[in-house]
């Protein structure tokens, strides 16, 4: 039987773009749930670590990072087997050049396809070398007559999966046909588990070990797997890593106790500390209904993780007159009037009725 | 504003320090006579707060004192919104400006040079003089509040100042709130615009342009490290497949090496044999071409002995043909000679033929002259008669006897119309009597026989007085006869005149007369044409002459032949025996032509021939000697030609044994199917080739791989990463202050737009101030001011009166009225809560006292709300503002003289 910790798509290094100052956070928070995917390959005791692929973003991230890394896989109870994926592949320059990685002696980085023998098992490594290919990574494998327990690692997109960067096609058959145990898989975000139709599944990807977007499924874990022996069904069980959550809140306004609703749903969403929120707001505003807008904003900011509002949706009713009424008989009331229908970006219409309103707030204060 | 004091110095005719102030924040006047500086302190007023000190335009030059070379200075104290400051500039030859601020009860610099001049300025306008000194429409506020030496007259609002005027009087018409919203609305505009309007730079927009710098390089790093590897990795693939192919070549070079040195081996000995055959056969033919040349010379000798022996022969035969030849030529030539002869003699008896047909044809055509002439001779002579005889005649023409016939017809019926208007009166009495014509005709005496009828006739009445009778009167119509009459006298002069020239007035006789002419006229006609038909073309005297030269013609020709006198020649007969003579010679000569010409070509030809074997002669003695020279030449070794077949034999034999040698090698080389030397030459090409290859390629490879190990540390994604996030967080925050800007941009427009249409409330406004002020200056409720939109006075609606009067159609008092009435409204009205400064320089010259107290009670009343002051020649007149503080500056400028005197 072996035990292994199966992780791919840690993405280190990865662009966040969106989120300012605090992209550097996000990223320092994959490499945290690294050392937590670690950690969990050691409390369950594995033989060993896969990772399958994207270990980086890109093969031209800061060599800290690779040092930093290598750090943390050094620390692993474990051998650590890794194959490069489309974003950090096998090329001159590369991040599997670095020195950094001569230090880890537990650290493999399969450089070929060849098979490599482990007490009671074989793996069949697929790194890849180069960012885009419409071959089969996996078309070398013939595990067929292997008597030990035959793993793969690849990275690609299997077929009929709902993944964007369509390339290193991989059959959803591969392991059946190939005579693998399992087929570690690396690329997709989300954990899933593919088998041939009516057998085990044999094909995982684990997902990334933390989110790395909003609307991402089943991301933030590992997978433990187990094998009893060869041509035992394998045991894919998600383990969660991830500390970020990413939420987006899009919602449309019909009814001013609406944003009152929103308002406390933020208030009391949970684990906030940890999560990303981007709230999306449109329909229709009323005069009442801006100052919510405002707590909305200060709760965002100041509760979450990380927080952004869109309120550029959000428009006054073209009947409701109610913002006419409430503003004082005169010059301001015809300003407002004009406002209303004024023949610009509504986005520009709406700041300026509300700004509007905010000058009169103050001048009365 | 309020003025605290002024000191000017070289200004003018002010040329000693003066000061003047402290003045009041109420009533101020200062006086003094006529060009003693009063409006120069007012213009160096102006200067201190809206020149700048560095303009040195000609205006400026004017402001030193008269006559000498020194600087202008002035000094003003100032308060604005309860600030007080202090300027001092100083022009032309010594620029300088500063910008003072009272603070803590002490001046403190507040800013010097051009920005000392601009914030001064920037507290009264935002005008600013281009060039020059500043004119009214730079003075913003000022414009209404100073108003220059007699200049009451408010023009054109200008600049900036008639929006501040409405925003200020508009301001007036908006609640708290509303104008507390404005303020706010006013700071937000202007942290996003500039007072033009302009787009204030947050400074985002810079840090977008830096991070999007930035970012352009770190990517390029990316894609050079990206590029290089991809660089790197192909150099490797072709580093690893060149040394296969490297390894490939010299396995292909061993293998083939030892067939190589076989081959080679091989070669040599074929190339011996070769050479042995090569040299046999050169000997050969060197030995086949030399026998051959001596045969050949030995047949060319022999043929040239044979060609020489018959030409000899050819000669002499040749030399007899010729003589022969020759004398029939003579023969030839002598009987031309004489066949020219003939022909010479037929040509002259053919020339004298065709004379004796000419002058048989000459004496036809004198024949024929002749007979012409006489002819024309004759009718000319009757012509020349005929015309004598018209042209002594007078005889009437055919329009002269139309005229003559028609006045004749004329006659007639005037006779007869007088023959018919004249009464008749005819007697025939008994017995004879006497009587007398009394009218109707002559007064005559008549007497009338008995029995024979005695006519008289007459007009309008006849009257005889027939004696023993008595009168007898007989009368009718009365009013023709004497036309008639005139009529008839007319017909007559005109007949009279008409036939004067023919001698002869009688019808008949006219008549005939004018058929005589007639007669001549066709006589003339008959003979011209006659004469013309003889002559043709030509004149008598023509034909006369050519007869002559015709005679002159046939007499040399008789002269020639004077038999032909006697005997006229037969000139057909001479010609035809002529032709025939000529034709014969013509003939002989030909043929003799012919026959020469064959002899002379024979003769040619022969003669050719001749000269043609004795220069075959003279070529084939030179062949033969050549033949023999050469000949001596090629036997000179003494071998003869049966040895030297005997050595070439040898030679053949040696040449075929030597080919048949390398044929064997030859064959042996071909069964190694290509040149194993020349395969192996080129694999060791093609290995240096791609070992070359491989060097570079390696060397490629090798500085690439230094390149990649240089850039691949430096972490390009990392830092392309950290500036994208970068670039897009200051997008997002540029996005942010644009959607804010522009918001506020469309409020401020908006809130602006509003305002601005308050402007009919705030003309009423400045209307109804006006209009009080005015009415209190006249005394009572006068009527209305009418303002423009410019706010300038355009017209008075008196009261009671629908039609409004023209400014200009006001006294000059009360224009002048009229415009202190419109600025002090204006003054009052934009100054807020802030007391302003008034200056009225020598104003209401034109007012008369009554008005004049009014405005001076209008001005105390002022003085709540405005600083005045006043500059005027007649301080008298404003005894009644005893509360106003005055400065004489005659006194001032005394004392000051009189200080330096000292």
């Amino acid at each position: 039987m072996v035990r292994f910790l199966h992780t791919a798509d840690w993405q280190i290094g990865m662009k966040l773009t969106g989120f300012g100052a605090m992209g550097e956070r996000i990223r320092g928070e994959r490499l945290s749930a690294a050392e937590r995917a670690l950690q969990i390959a050691q409390e369950n005791r594995t033989d060993f670590i896969l990772i399958t692929g994207d270990l980086f973003e890109d093969n031209s991230v800061d060599r800290a990072l690779i040092q930093k890394v290598v750090d943390i896989l050094k620390r692993a109870h474990c051998p650590v087997f890794i194959i490069p994926g489309n974003h950090d592949p096998l090329v001159p320059g590369s991040v599997w050049e670095d020195r950094s990685w001569q230090a880890a002696e537990n650290v493999v980085v399969f450089r070929e396809n060849a098979p490599y023998p482990l007490p009671g098992a074989v793996l069949y490594p697929c790194p890849l070398a180069e960012k885009q290919s419409a071959k089969d990574p996996t078309a070398w494998i013939h595990a067929e007559d292997e008597e030990r327990i035959a793993i793969g690692l690849a990275h690609g997109s299997v077929e009929g999966a709902p993944i964007g960067e369509w390339d290193h096609p991989i059959p959803r058959d591969a392991a059946a046909r190939s005579g693998l145990d399992y087929l570690a898989l690396g690329h997709w975000h989300s954990f899933a588990v593919f088998g041939a139709e009516g057998s085990a599944g044999r094909m995982a990807y684990p997902g990334t070990h933390e989110a790395t977007s909003f609307g991402e499924r089943d991301s933030g874990n590992v997978s433990l797997v187990e094998i009893d022996g060869r041509g035992a069904a394998p045991s894919v069980t998600p383990v969660r890593t991830g500390a970020l959550s990413w939420v987006t809140v899009d919602e449309r306004i019909s009814r001013s106790d609406d944003l009152q609703s929103i308002l406390s749903r933020i208030r009391e969403m949970e684990n906030a500390e940890s999560t990303l929120l981007k709230l999306q707001l449109s329909g229709f505003i009323t005069p009442e209904g801006r100052e919510r807008l405002d707590d909305i904003e200060r709760v965002v900011a100041s509760r979450f993780f990380w927080g952004a509002t869109d309120f550029g949706g959000l428009a006054p009713a073209p009947e409701d007159d109610s913002w006419i009424e409430e503003l004082p008989p005169g010059v301001l009331r015809e300003v407002g009037k004009r406002l209303r229908t004024a023949s610009i970006d509504s986005r520009v219409r709406t700041k300026a009725l509300l700004e509007l309103y905010s000058l009169i707030k103050e001048a009365r204060a | 504003m309020i003025l605290h004091s002024i000191t000017v110095e070289n200004w003018r005719c002010l040329l000693e320090k003066n000061e003047i102030g402290p003045f009041s924040d109420r009533v101020n006047i200062l006086y003094a006579p006529n060009a003693t500086g009063k409006s120069t302190l007012f213009e160096a007023l102006r200067c201190a707060l809206m020149d700048n000190h560095t303009t040195r335009g000609e205006d400026f030059q004017k402001l030193r004192p008269w006559g000498r070379d020194l600087s202008p200075r002035v000094t003003v104290e100032f308060s604005v919104a309860t600030v007080r400051y202090r300027v001092r500039k100083g022009f032309l030859d010594k620029p300088e400006s500063l910008l003072e601020r009272m603070e803590n009860g002490e001046y403190s610099p507040l800013a010097e040079g051009p920005h000392a001049d601009a914030m001064t300025r920037n507290l009264f306008t935002r005008d600013v003089p281009k060039r020059g000194m500043s004119r009214p429409e730079h003075w913003g506020i000022l414009q209404v509040l100073w108003a220059p030496q007699g200049g009451l007259e408010l023009g054109e609002l200008s600049g900036n100042l008639l929006s501040d005027i409405r925003q200020s009087l508009s301001a007036q018409v908006i609640d708290d709130q509303t104008r507390g919203v404005e303020t706010r609305l006013l700071d937000r505009y202007a942290i996003h615009f500039t007072p033009t309007g302009k787009r204030k730079d947050s400074g985002v927009s810079g840090l977008i342009e830096r991070a999007r710098e930035d970012l352009g390089a770190s990517e390029r790093e990316l894609l050079e490290a990206e590029s290089v590897s991809e660089k790197v990795k192909e150099l490797s693939k072709r580093v690893a497949t060149l040394r296969n192919e490297i390894a490939v070549l010299r396995s292909d070079h061993a293998a083939i090496e030892a067939k190589a040195t076989e081959y080679s081996q091989l070669t040599a000995e074929l190339e011996r044999r070769t050479s042995d055959a090569r040299t046999a056969e050169s000997e050969y033919g060197r030995l086949k071409a030399e026998i051959d040349r001596i045969e050949e010379t030995t047949q060319e000798r022999d043929s040239a002995q044979r060609r020489l022996s018959e030409l000899d022969a050819s000669i002499p035969k040749l030399e007899a043909e010729l003589e022969d030849v020759r004398a029939r030529v003579d023969l030839a030539t002598r009987e031309l000679e004489a066949a020219r002869n003939e022909r010479t003699e037929a040509d002259e008896f053919l020339r004298q033929s065709g004379e004796a047909g000419r002058f048989v044809e000459l004496r036809e055509k004198i024949h024929l002259l002749e007979g012409k002439i006489r002819a024309a001779n004759d009718v000319r002579t009757l012509l020349a008669k005929h015309e004598n005889e018209k042209a002594s005649g007078a005889f009437p023409d055919l329009a002269g006897i139309r005229k003559i016939r028609k006045a004749y017809s004329d006659l007639e019926k005037a006779t007869v119309r007088l023959e018919s208007s004249l009464i008749t009166l005819e007697i025939e009495p008994a017995v004879s009597c006497s009587g007398r014509v009394e009218a109707g005709g002559e007064k005559e005496c008549v007497t009338f026989e008995a029995g024979k009828a005695t006519r008289v006739q007459g007009a309008p009445e006849v009257r005889i007085d027939v004696e023993s009778f008595g009168s007898i009167r007989a009368f009718g119509p009365c009013d023709s006869a004497e036309e008639a009459r005139e009529e008839v006298a007319k017909a007559e002069r005109n007949i009279g005149k008409l036939t004067s020239a023919f001698g002869k007035s009688g019808k008949s006789d006219i008549e005939d007369l004018f058929e005589e002419g007639a007669s001549l006229d066709r006589h003339i006609e008959r003979e011209r044409a006659e004469l013309n038909g003889l002559l043709g073309n030509d004149t008598l005297e023509e034909l006369v002459a050519r007869r002559d030269g015709l005679n002159r013609d046939k007499d040399g020709i008789l002269a020639r032949f004077p038999e032909w006198e006697r005997e006229v020649p037969d000139a057909k007969e001479r010609m035809c025996d002529a032709a025939e003579r000529k034709a014969r010679a013509d003939e002989r000569v030909r043929k003799a032509e012919e026959c020469r010409e064959a002899g002379n070509e024979s003769l040619s030809a022969k003669n050719a021939a001749l000269l043609l074997v004795r220069q075959q002669k003279t070529t084939e003695e030179k062949h033969l000697k050549s033949a023999l020279d050469r000949l001596g030449k090629l036997e000179g070794d003494g071998k003869t030609i049966e040895q030297r077949r005997t050595d070439r034999t040898k030679f053949l034999m040696s040449w075929d044994s030597a080919n048949e040698k390398a044929g064997e090698y030859r064959k042996k080389l071909e069964e190694y199917g290509g040149n194993p030397v020349k395969k192996l030459e080129k694999l060791l090409d093609a290995i240096r080739r791609k070992e070359e290859e491989h060097t570079s390629a390696n060397e490629d490879l090798i500085r690439e791989n230094a390149l990649l190990d240089r850039i691949s540390p430096k972490g390009a994604y990392s830092t392309v990463a950290v500036l994208e996030e970068r670039l897009a967080e200051l997008e997002r925050q540029h996005g942010k202050e644009q959607l804010e800007a522009e918001a506020i941009r469309l409020l401020y427009d908006t809130y602006g737009q509003c305002r601005s249409e308050l402007s009919g409330t705030v003309t009423r406004k400045a209307t109804e101030m006006a209009s009080g002020i005015y009415s209190r200056i006249v005394g009572s409720p006068s009527g209305d001011l009418i303002l423009e939109e410019s706010l300038k006075p355009a017209g008075f609606l008196p009261r009671g009166i629908k039609k409004t009067v023209d400014v200009n159609s006001l006294s000059g008092g009360e224009k002048e009225q009229l415009h202190f009435a419109v600025r002090l409204a204006l003054a009052t009205s934009v100054g807020n809560d802030e007391r302003q400064l008034l200056v009225l320089d020598d104003a209401f010259m034109a007012t008369d006292p009554l008005r004049f107290q009014r405005i001076l009670e209008i001005i105390d009343d002022a003085a709540q709300k405005l600083q005045i002051l006043i500059l005027t020649c007649h301080p008298d007149r404003f005894m009644a503002l005893p509360e106003a503080t005055r400065f004489d500056l005659e006194d001032i400028r005394g004392r000051l003289v009189a200080a330096s005197g000292s």
